[in-house]
């Protein structure tokens, strides 16, 4: 019986094991993709193909485009210009244009959702005012690392987060829960991470301001640090935000207010000369600035949001869809819905310095 | 394949038997159709699902102490006679045909979908089926050997998962609870209960007859406590999945454990090694698919061609997967609807008609 089985083991490999293999120097691994759409209504699918063959090269490699009527089509086109097939298991950045993201983001996603290889775990960019195609051309020509490049961009200045694939797509299925992404631009012929993209469920609706965007990371727990300023000239105060701690909760009085507490540690960076840091008394007062700035900021935000925007990006109603409010029954609960904000600034540093001139 | 004699078997081993049984039977199908049904709520229903589950497995666990014949075939002849006891074992078997059908097919689903996308499934059921026809042709204790040492690096496995997972847990997924309705939910708890049979039914492809003389006393308490660290695993794994991937999320794969798997990070160091840690429902599911094929076996009469039996079953079973099922969601539709019913009537009749008369002829033998 034994050897049944070798022989049955051998017809297995030579009839299968040997046709589906890829060799590792037979993989185009691709570190970028872009996807544009035509005026034919044909998809772009740009790539770029890191250089396994140098060490020097680690940050760039080749860009190929071809053309299809799917991603997966047009991806497979490659073939004609490149030999080797496309390979995304370490894809980091998926760069789309504006009119995929406003029309076509479903259809275009799917086959990234799909696709076994992957780990959906890569960084989803909207291409600002510019086509995917010309993003994904620069970020090889300036060999940018996007994954520490937009690591910094959130760590440093919070206009930014590190949402991947999944957790885009997660915000979408979530009940009461709105997506964003960051987007790219070219400035100077150097790529820049720019305002935040919102959308309402598949469909990109516009962009948030620089401010708006780190309100709404902040406000979603997505950065820890940023800068905040207040006041201007003589009156300035600069202060670094090193911790941020966000809190939902419906509000136990009157069910259709949700109260936001923030717990902030900051840093002042910078003072105008009207500022004085000697005292006790001087802390605090720069602390209810501060807090009180940070309030009035959230609630413009919100109105904001709420009047013009009109997509729950704060995912609010998620909450009272999981608390079980009856407010989320309806559709326009966020015309009905208020916050209340209440914000905690602790000034843990004032850099050492007694301000005596 | 011939059958060896029987060696002797220690209790831990008799205990793991539905160990791996248990996270087979679930892997891409028991939590894929509770997920289908009460999404988020799963774990309850698994929680309250595994302690009527327990309750159930003291049905199997006193046919197993009373079981004084060589397997179960033996015992429902020597109980019902030859002509109903054929019957009885005649459901078991066709149950166990089919069961093994439905394993497979998962199987060969997973590695298709998630490992082997450009090969034809006929070659991996036919990679799977080898090592099942070897492992079958051994005698009952080295097949539970196998199956320890599986158990073993599975449990290993999952505490690894465990630990690299943890960072990703958000308990905002478990809200809002049962949100799916009470309905849902007694159909997910009787989904879990039903499932938990065939796995218990595993325990009875030995007897006690089989279990090393200086471990006998202590069998008990170890199936004990394997049956409730089966039944926290598979709680575990079923929480773990939800509070990572979230009800909504859940809902889009087809095998959500795997996916949920893929976020796997430990210290920021370790990623991507969720195919290895994948590989303990490739263990589970060979050693299943051997107790299955051994069960088959062991109804089968003594012919001459008995050392082909295992092949014959293994064609058998590959054109029942070809014939009832084309791709992985189709499947999932077909099994969700139909296996509780093969399951039902397949399993737990004969086993609550060998019960019922296994306790009348102990009563009966008490009282004279």
């Amino acid at each position: 019986m034994k050897k049944y089985i070798v022989i049955l083991l051998i017809l297995v490999i030579i009839f299968n094991g040997l046709t589906g293999i890829r060799e590792l120097t037979d993989l185009a691994i691709v570190k970028a993709i872009g996807i544009d759409m035509s005026d034919d209504g044909e998809i772009i699918f740009t790539a770029i193909v890191t250089d396994t063959s140098s060490k020097e090269k680690v940050n760039s490699g080749d860009v190929y485009s071809s053309k299809g009527s799917s991603v997966q089509e047009a991806a497979r086109n490659m073939v004609d210009i490149s030999p080797k097939k496309l390979y995304i298991a370490h894809l980091e950045t998926l760069v789309i244009s504006e009119e995929i993201a406003k029309e076509h983001l479903e259809n275009s996603l799917d086959f990234f959702i799909r696709d076994n290889e992957g780990s959906n775990t890569f960084y989803l960019f909207v291409a600002n005012e510019h086509s995917a195609e010309e993003i994904i051309n620069v970020i090889n020509e300036e060999k940018v690392d996007m994954v520490s490049f937009l690591e910094s961009t959130q760590k440093y200045k919070g206009d930014a987060n590190l949402q991947t694939l999944n957790d885009v797509v997660k915000g979408i299925l979530e009940d009461g829960t709105q997506m964003t992404a960051n987007s790219m631009s070219i400035e100077d012929k150097k790529i820049l991470i720019d305002d935040m993209a919102y959308f309402d469920n598949w469909n990109m609706k516009g962009y948030l301001t620089k401010q708006e965007s780190i309100l709404y990371n902040m406000l979603l727990n997505h950065t820890q640090f940023f800068i905040t300023s207040i006041g201007e000239g003589d009156d300035l105060i600069v202060a670094e935000v090193t911790s941020c701690k966000t809190k939902y909760s419906i509000n136990k009085e009157t069910k259709n207010c949700i109260d936001i507490k923030l717990n902030i540690n900051a840093n002042i960076t910078q003072t105008g000369k009207n500022i004085k840091l000697n005292d006790a008394e001087s802390i605090e007062s720069i602390q209810k600035t501060i807090e009180e700035d940070i309030n009035e900021k959230i609630n413009n935000f919100y109105k904001k949001i709420k009047e013009e925007y009109k997509v729950d990006i704060l995912s609010l109603g998620n909450l009272l869809y999981r608390k079980k409010n009856k407010l989320f029954d309806n559709p326009n609960y966020l015309e009905e819905l208020d916050i209340n904000v209440q914000t905690k600034v602790k000034i843990s540093n004032q850099g050492g310095v007694k301000k005596v001139w | 394949m011939v059958k060896k004699e029987s060696k002797q078997i220690c209790s831990v081993g008799v205990a793991f038997v539905f160990l791996s049984s248990f996270l087979a039977m679930f892997f891409g199908m028991g939590t894929y159709f509770m997920f289908s049904i009460s999404g988020n709520d799963s774990y309850i229903a698994a929680i309250i699902g595994s302690v009527l589950s327990i309750l159930l497995f003291l049905v199997f666990k006193y046919i197993y102490f009373n079981n004084t014949e060589e397997n179960i075939y033996e015992l429902t002849k020597s109980l019902y006679g030859k002509k109903i006891g054929y019957i009885i074992n005649s459901f078991l078997f066709l149950a166990f045909v089919i069961i093994s059908s439905i394993v497979l097919f998962n199987l060969t689903n997973f590695l298709n979908v998630e490992y082997l996308p450009d090969t034809n499934a006929n070659f991996i059921k036919a990679i799977i089926l080898v090592t099942i026809i070897y492992i079958s042709s051994k005698s009952l204790s080295e097949i539970v050997r196998v199956n320890q040492i599986f158990s073993y690096i599975n449990i290993i496995l999952i505490f690894i998962d465990i630990c690299g997972l943890f960072s990703k847990v958000n308990f905002k997924y478990l809200e809002p609870i049962n949100c799916f309705g009470k309905s849902c939910m007694f159909k997910s708890i009787g989904l879990y209960l039903v499932l938990s049979i065939v796995p218990y039914m595993m325990l009875l492809i030995t007897s006690k007859n089989n279990i090393i003389e200086s471990e006998k006393e202590k069998t008990s308490s170890v199936i004990n406590r394997t049956v409730i660290l089966t039944n926290v695993i598979q709680i575990v794994i079923i929480l773990m999945t939800i509070l990572i991937l979230g009800k909504d999320f859940i809902s889009v794969f087809r095998f959500p454990e795997y996916i949920a798997l893929k976020q796997f990070t430990l210290f920021n160091i370790l990623e991507r090694v969720e195919n290895v840690l994948a590989l303990n429902f490739y263990f589970n599911s060979i050693s299943f698919l051997s107790f299955l094929f051994y069960y088959m076996i062991s109804f089968l009469p003594d012919l001459k061609i008995k050392k082909w039996y295992s092949i014959i079953l293994s064609i058998v079973i590959v054109i029942i997967t070809s014939l009832l099922f084309h791709e992985g969601i189709s499947f999932a539709s077909i099994a969700s609807k139909y296996l509780i019913y093969v399951i039902l009537i397949g399993i737990l009749l004969p086993i609550l008609l060998i019960f019922v008369k296994l306790r009348i002829s102990n009563k009966k033998q008490k009282i004279s």
